[in-house]
């Protein structure tokens, strides 16, 4: 996985496309142009961070409904939305929908800049939260069943002795149970394990729908 | 007196007398012809003793002889033995105001000379009378004038003559008037004949009308008995006539040289026809403007994209500018695409402006391709803003399309917009428009099909009339604009409905290189 962002312009106006290419090199940031939605899913990294850069207007699938296809599309990256004249009722659409930034052409540079700063940032507070995600859900799947149930009650804020009490363990028992599981999980102390529980807890919807 | 003994000498009866019909002279012709002597007919009045009858009466021709101070004609009259007998008579109008009469008993006249003096009269009564403008030419310099080319080798006089406008401009100044009617005179601005008789005619012919004017002579070298044309005329006072022309050589003029040309003035029917020819255009404008305004958004849209590009172009090449080592490859890259989205820029304001200009169609023969793809051009930002589908289907060698460009592709536009505005409205699932073009005989079938929603219940032939819309704002003119403009034309259109779904509206162009 390369970890340097790419921004995605899909526009169909070459010319567009090239003049914003030659804004990005100038401040150091790589990007790719598509002429459409399809050569975009057909052509992009799924695993490349950055950025998306939509016209509203596009042959075939146009920008706005694109936007709402993403996730079944499996395209998580932060959308930057371009519209033209009479667009703006459509462009309010696009922001309630996520949109990080929408901008009437014609803009400045300075504005897609700014834009895609943004973008960069927000899909790289995401990456970096589905990472932590990634790797509290890949120790947690080295857990025994009984080493997760003990977690579970541990994090509910049980003691040994009440664990032991509800699984109809020993106590001794369930201190070995523990021992293992807070050696998987990579953590020393109770308020890790459970800030670790949190992550794994308030991501645990999204992956369960995967 | 010694005149009178000279009169009695002339062959034709001479009589003078007043206004009043009271004879003053009778010389000793006269007395023959009429059986009366000088002292039984002077003193008395003329019209009575011979009870001289004419169709239109004595009093008419009076009125002729006082305005024109001539009157030549026939006229019935009885001599003192009672024979009724006809003769030719010519007055002529003294200062005095004495008449001199001329007179000749046609029975004494060979029967030859009585047709070819009947024929001459009837002639100079038609050349007098009519209400077009006559005019005698003597042709005959001219004529030597195309003996010498001839002579001198040239073979292709038609050639000969476009390619030297000062031999035409010689030729004009050659053909002398011998002869012109009342009609010419009010027509051309002359008070009398003496502003045209003996002159050349190159003043009545502007430059702009002098190819007809060697049509003429290649008329009379190819011994076509008559030419006629529309064409523009000059009168003295430098008044534009727009007139029917008309050449003949009469074989009776023909030893002589002479010619003999008809004018008739259609200025009003060409000024009538053009009124409805603008009061058309001015029409078609209104539309074309009214369907700019349905284009507003695409274009607005259309405009902003090399507009944002140019923008953003400029600010680029900036910041390649201000590194400490600028790139200059980037800038060079970034100019030549500015200068590329200036043109694109100008291209689409060049295509609404031809559009919303008023201006008097103009007839030329076009390719269709060209026509349609510039039709295309104006069409494809709004298909795009609408995501239709469009695409251009014309048979290989199709003729060439005499048309105004500007309305042919008005038509196009309109039945574009229609197709995609019935086709947005009926969320129709992936719409498309197509124009097909194709030949057969001297027309050429332009067909604009879509696969929307179909025409409505209505019926295709009240979708033509004025005034008829299905579009919610809609003005309704589109249409039955597009039928005039069709028609004006000479080609029809009709709607139908495809049978796989979706409308069909088709018309035709008569193919043609040129007028």
């Amino acid at each position: 996985m390369n970890d340097r962002p790419v921004i995605h312009i899909v526009d169909d106006d070459v010319s567009l496309q090239r003049v914003l290419e030659s804004l990005f090199r100038s401040v150091g940031l790589a990007c790719r142009s598509f002429a459409d939605v399809q050569e975009f899913l057909e052509g992009h990294d799924a695993d490349q961070p950055g950025c998306l850069i939509l016209d509203v207007r596009l042959p075939g699938v146009n920008g706005l409904d694109f936007q709402s296809q993403m996730e079944r599309h499996g395209v998580s990256l932060p959308v930057i939305m371009m519209t033209g004249y009479g667009d703006i009722p459509i462009s309010v659409r696009a922001m309630k929908a996520g949109a990080v930034d929408f901008l009437a052409k014609p803009f400045r540079d300075q504005d897609m800049l700014d834009a895609v700063a943004v973008a960069i940032r927000r899909d790289r507070e995401v990456r970096a939260a589905n990472d932590e995600n990634a790797h509290a859900q890949s120790l947690f799947a080295t857990l025994t069943p009984r080493e997760r149930q003990v977690m579970e009650h541990v994090i509910a804020g049980r003691l040994n002795k009440q664990i032991a009490g509800d699984l109809g363990l020993s106590e001794i028992t369930i201190k070995i149970h523990r021992g293992s599981m807070m050696r998987k999980m990579g953590v020393r102390t109770l308020p890790d394990l459970v800030r670790l529980g949190e992550t794994l807890k308030v991501l645990q919807p999204a992956s369960a729908s995967r | 007196m010694q005149e009178d003994d000279i009169l009695d000498l002339v062959g034709d009866a001479v009589i003078v007398f007043a206004g009043s019909g009271e004879i003053r002279l009778w010389n000793a012709s006269a007395a023959r012809l009429y059986g009366l002597t000088a002292d039984q007919a002077i003193g008395r009045n003329l019209h009575d003793l011979l009870s001289g009858h004419h169709l239109f009466g004595i009093a008419a021709l009076m009125e002729i002889l006082a305005a024109k101070g001539r009157w030549e004609g026939e006229m019935r009259r009885t001599a003192a033995d009672g024979r009724v007998i006809t003769v030719e008579l010519v007055w002529t109008l003294r200062p005095s105001g004495e008449i001199v009469e001329v007179g000749r008993d046609l029975a004494e006249l060979s029967q030859l000379e009585q047709d070819t003096r009947a024929a001459a009269h009837r002639y100079r009564n038609i050349f007098q009378a009519m209400a077009a403008s006559f005019w005698e030419l003597d042709f005959s310099a001219v004529r030597r004038m195309i003996g010498g080319l001839l002579a001198s080798g040239i073979t292709d006089l038609r050639t000969y003559f476009e390619e030297h406008p000062e031999w035409i401009d010689a030729a004009l100044k050659s053909t002398r008037v011998v002869d012109v009617n009342d009609a010419t005179l009010r027509l051309f601005g002359a008070s009398s004949r003496d502003d045209l008789l003996d002159r050349d005619i190159a003043f009545a012919w502007p430059m702009e009308s002098r190819g007809l004017y060697a049509e003429a002579l290649m008329a009379a070298v190819e011994r076509r008995d008559k030419l006629a044309s529309e064409t523009v005329l000059t009168a003295l006072d430098g008044r534009r006539i727009e007139a029917l022309f008309t050449v003949c050589w009469p074989t009776e003029h023909q030893a002589r040289g002479n010619v003999l040309v008809g004018v008739i003035d259609v200025t009003e029917r060409v000024a009538a026809q053009a009124q409805l020819e603008q009061t058309r255009a001015d029409f078609a404008h209104a539309s074309r403007v009214a369907t700019l305004g349905e284009l507003t958004a695409s274009i607005a849209h259309e405009v902003n994209q090399p507009l944002t590009a140019i923008a953003i172009g400029g600010e680029t090449a900036l910041r390649w500018l201000s590194r400490p080592a600028p790139d200059l490859g980037e800038v060079r890259d970034l100019a030549s695409r500015i200068v590329a989205d200036a043109q694109r820029a100008a291209d689409i304001i060049s295509r609404i402006r031809d559009m919303a200009r008023n201006r008097a169609p103009v007839h030329a023969p076009l390719s269709v391709a060209g026509v349609m793809d510039e039709a295309m051009a104006f069409m494809a930002g709004e298909l795009r803003y609408r995501n239709i589908m469009m695409h251009l289907d014309l048979d290989a060698g199709l003729p060439q399309v005499l048309c105004d460009r500007i309305q042919i592709q008005q038509v196009i536009a309109n039945l574009v917009i229609n197709a995609s505005q019935a086709m947005t409205e009926a969320a129709t699932v992936r719409p498309k428009v197509w124009i097909t073009g194709a030949t057969s005989g001297s027309l050429v079938t332009i067909a604009v099909s879509d696969n929307g929603p179909g025409l409505p219940d209505s019926g295709a032939e009240r979708l033509f009339q004025g005034f008829v819309s299905t579009k919610r704002g809609g003005l309704g003119i589109g249409l039955s604009i597009c039928r005039s403009i069709v028609e004006a034309h000479g080609g029809s259109i009709t709607a139908r409905n495809r049978p796989d779904g979706g409308a069909c509206f088709e018309f035709t162009l008569r193919a043609g290189a040129a007028a």
